[in-house]
């Protein structure tokens, strides 16, 4: 019997994380006969970020403020230093003169924080020269801008990157391959990169904890690529990468189970394609984007493009932004940030017909139309946000930071910032305000 | 209004708490020195090729010998003054620079060195280093086989 290609390719990247681990072991080994002299935790090096941070996330009664929607609402809105306090640690050791090894933990608030979801790296790498490099294991996912260091706050000046453009992403590392290839002099650099692997992740989008508010999320394979172009105080990026989902989310499933019901696939068949058109499994969803960071003398202006295009409907989907400008006054660092998301999507399906009562209870179609209709919203971002922050860096690899963020939430923009509002929710457009400070340092 | 005073509480906390690390230094007025082994061949470098060199952008002189560089002691002033006389950035902005780079994975600052020496001897060692320090006869290095390639000056 022969595999399909794309099936085969799939196999082979599910075989990756156990040829990680068997790498890692056979370096490891290599390693103690060659340092045999010194001990085996000799020549690593350690270190670390974190961030001390409280946000106003249960100042409104109808809309929680969250980072991302890895985050559980609940515990978000009765705990505002949960939304961006963390801990990074750490380590690297160079096995050899080209090969080295970094680990990575982030402790954070999320729904799946098992120490296994929590490492954000653990990859082997070989540089045989200046220009390649090979990295196999988990990485981080680079897929936009910022995305491969959203954790360390101290690298950049917001108390959180835009949560338009950011907070929605759900996965934050993969498991896999990639491969770099750079050249450049000291003018100028470029920089070619290519990833493929699989990764996954659980999202608590909406307010209700547990059950199935609680949705795991796999893709495999992903892949993508991006170029990156360096010049003096100018950096331009571009980056593309489809994400093939691999298995189906908790909450559709039970969708399909209500849509399956006989009784209601022979009064309303469609109920069971809109529930089909939902689905995650076997979804593409191709991400696309264009970034830049210009910063002439002490201004800092930065700024993202990107687009969503998912095959399935209901999810996240359409055209990001983001502008940041800030100037730089000594110690000091005011900015002030624009960042918008689109989504003007309409339910495109025909109303549900009558409940055929008495074959089933009346209400039954007005109450499953409720469900379809709402889980819609679920993947709207239709907002902007303006942001004026302040950084203060008040001593040596350690910062201060104030930001106040004013979000327009557009009609059924429900797909990040939860509401506790029952089923049908209804969210009209609002303006809300929420302030947040941290504390970053590097160690 | 609770948030508010609660948010600005938690916010001066964290600054009394902060304000002994707090680092006073004044900016040097002497000059630092870009150094290098004698035998690297090189004779100067200009501070582009400096900048690149020690942010990770090149791993090479421009006569294509490998090379690496080393680093002051965090927080000290000598490497403060050393990023923003080279970069004519914030110190901050060039730590914030390394945070996103090292965390990501991507490239490792250079490895620290916490005095003045030991980085002669690690710069006398090994003909691929490149280092920096305060400013020194360029003659009794020449003698101990470090050249000094370019010379830094508080604009």
């Amino acid at each position: 019997m022969t595999l399909p290609t794309f099936d085969l390719f799939v196999w082979s990247i599910k075989k990756l994380r156990t040829c990680t681990l068997l790498a890692f072991c056979f370096f490891v080994s290599l390693h103690q006969p060659a340092y045999a002299e010194n001990s085996i935790v000799e020549g690593w090096e350690f270190s670390g970020f974190g961030t001390l941070g409280y946000a106003q996330s249960d100042k409104y009664d109808d809309i929680i403020l969250k980072r991302n929607i890895n985050q559980r609402s609940q515990k978000i809105e009765d705990n505002g230093w949960l939304v961006d306090s963390r801990l990074g640690l750490q380590v690297r050791k160079e096995i050899h003169n080209n090969w080295d090894i970094v680990g990575q933990i982030v402790i954070q608030e999320k729904v799946d924080n098992s120490v296994e979801n929590s490492i954000e790296m653990a990859f082997l790498r070989y540089q045989p020269n200046d220009a390649w490099s090979f990295r196999l294991g988990r990485m981080v996912l680079d897929t936009f801008q910022l995305s491969d260091s959203r954790d360390v706050g101290y690298s950049y000046h917001w108390v959180r990157p835009p949560t338009e453009f950011y907070g929605w992403i759900p996965f934050s590392h993969y498991d896999g391959f990639k491969t770099t290839y750079q050249l450049g002099d000291f003018d100028s650099s470029l920089r070619f990169e290519a990833f493929v692997g699989q990764t996954k992740a659980t999202v608590n989008i909406g307010y209700n904890d547990g059950g199935t508010s609680f949705n795991k999320v796999k893709a495999s394979p992903v892949y993508g690529g991006g170029i990156t172009w360096e010049k003096d105080d100018l950096t331009l990026r571009a980056y593309i990468s489809q994400f093939n989902m691999s298995e189906e989310i908790a909450a559709i499933n039970e969708l399909k189970a209500f849509t399956n019901n006989p009784a209601i696939q022979m009064y309303w068949p469609e109920a069971a394609q809109i529930a089909d058109d939902y689905s995650f499994d076997g979804a593409k969803i191709l991400y696309s984007a264009l970034g830049f960071s210009w910063t002439p003398k002490a201004w800092v202006v930065q700024g993202e493009v990107s687009r969503v295009d998912p095959s399935n409907f209901g999810t996240y989907e359409g055209p990001r932004a983001y502008l940041q400008i800030g100037h730089r006054f000594g110690k000091i660092l005011p900015h002030i940030t624009y960042s918008r998301s689109w989504d003007n999507r309409d339910y495109p399906y025909d109303p549900a017909p009558p409940t055929p009562t008495p074959t089933l209870p009346e209400g039954t179609f007005e109450a499953l139309e409720a469900i379809l209709v709402d889980n819609r919203l679920s993947g709207v971002v239709n907002q902007y946000t303006i942001s004026v922050g302040l950084r203060w860096d008040i001593a040596s690899q350690k910062a201060l930071k104030l930001q106040c963020d004013r979000t327009t939430l557009y009609d059924d923009s429900l797909g990040i910032y939860p509401t506790p509002m029952p089923v049908p929710r209804d969210w009209q457009k609002d303006t809300r305000t929420w302030c947040s400070t941290t504390f970053d340092w590097v160690f | 209004m609770m948030k508010y005073i609660r948010i600005l509480l938690i916010f001066s906390l964290l600054l009394l708490s902060m304000v002994s690390w707090a680092d006073n230094k004044p900016l040097d007025s002497e000059s630092i020195q870009i150094i290098v082994n004698a035998q690297s061949e090189l004779t100067q470098l200009n501070r582009k090729q400096i900048m690149s060199l020690f942010l990770g952008r090149s791993t090479r002189f421009p006569n294509g010998k490998s090379t690496k560089a080393f680093d002051n002691k965090i927080g000290s002033a000598l490497r403060d003054n050393f990023f923003e006389w080279l970069t004519r950035k914030s110190i901050s902005d060039i730590d914030a620079y390394w945070a996103r780079l090292r965390y990501s994975g991507r490239v490792y600052p250079p490895k620290v060195i916490d005095n003045l020496d030991d980085i002669l001897e690690t710069v006398r060692q090994n003909q691929s280093a490149i280092a920096y320090i305060r400013q020194q006869d360029p003659e009794q290095l020449a003698e101990q086989g470090i050249t000094v390639v370019h010379t830094l000056r508080k604009r």
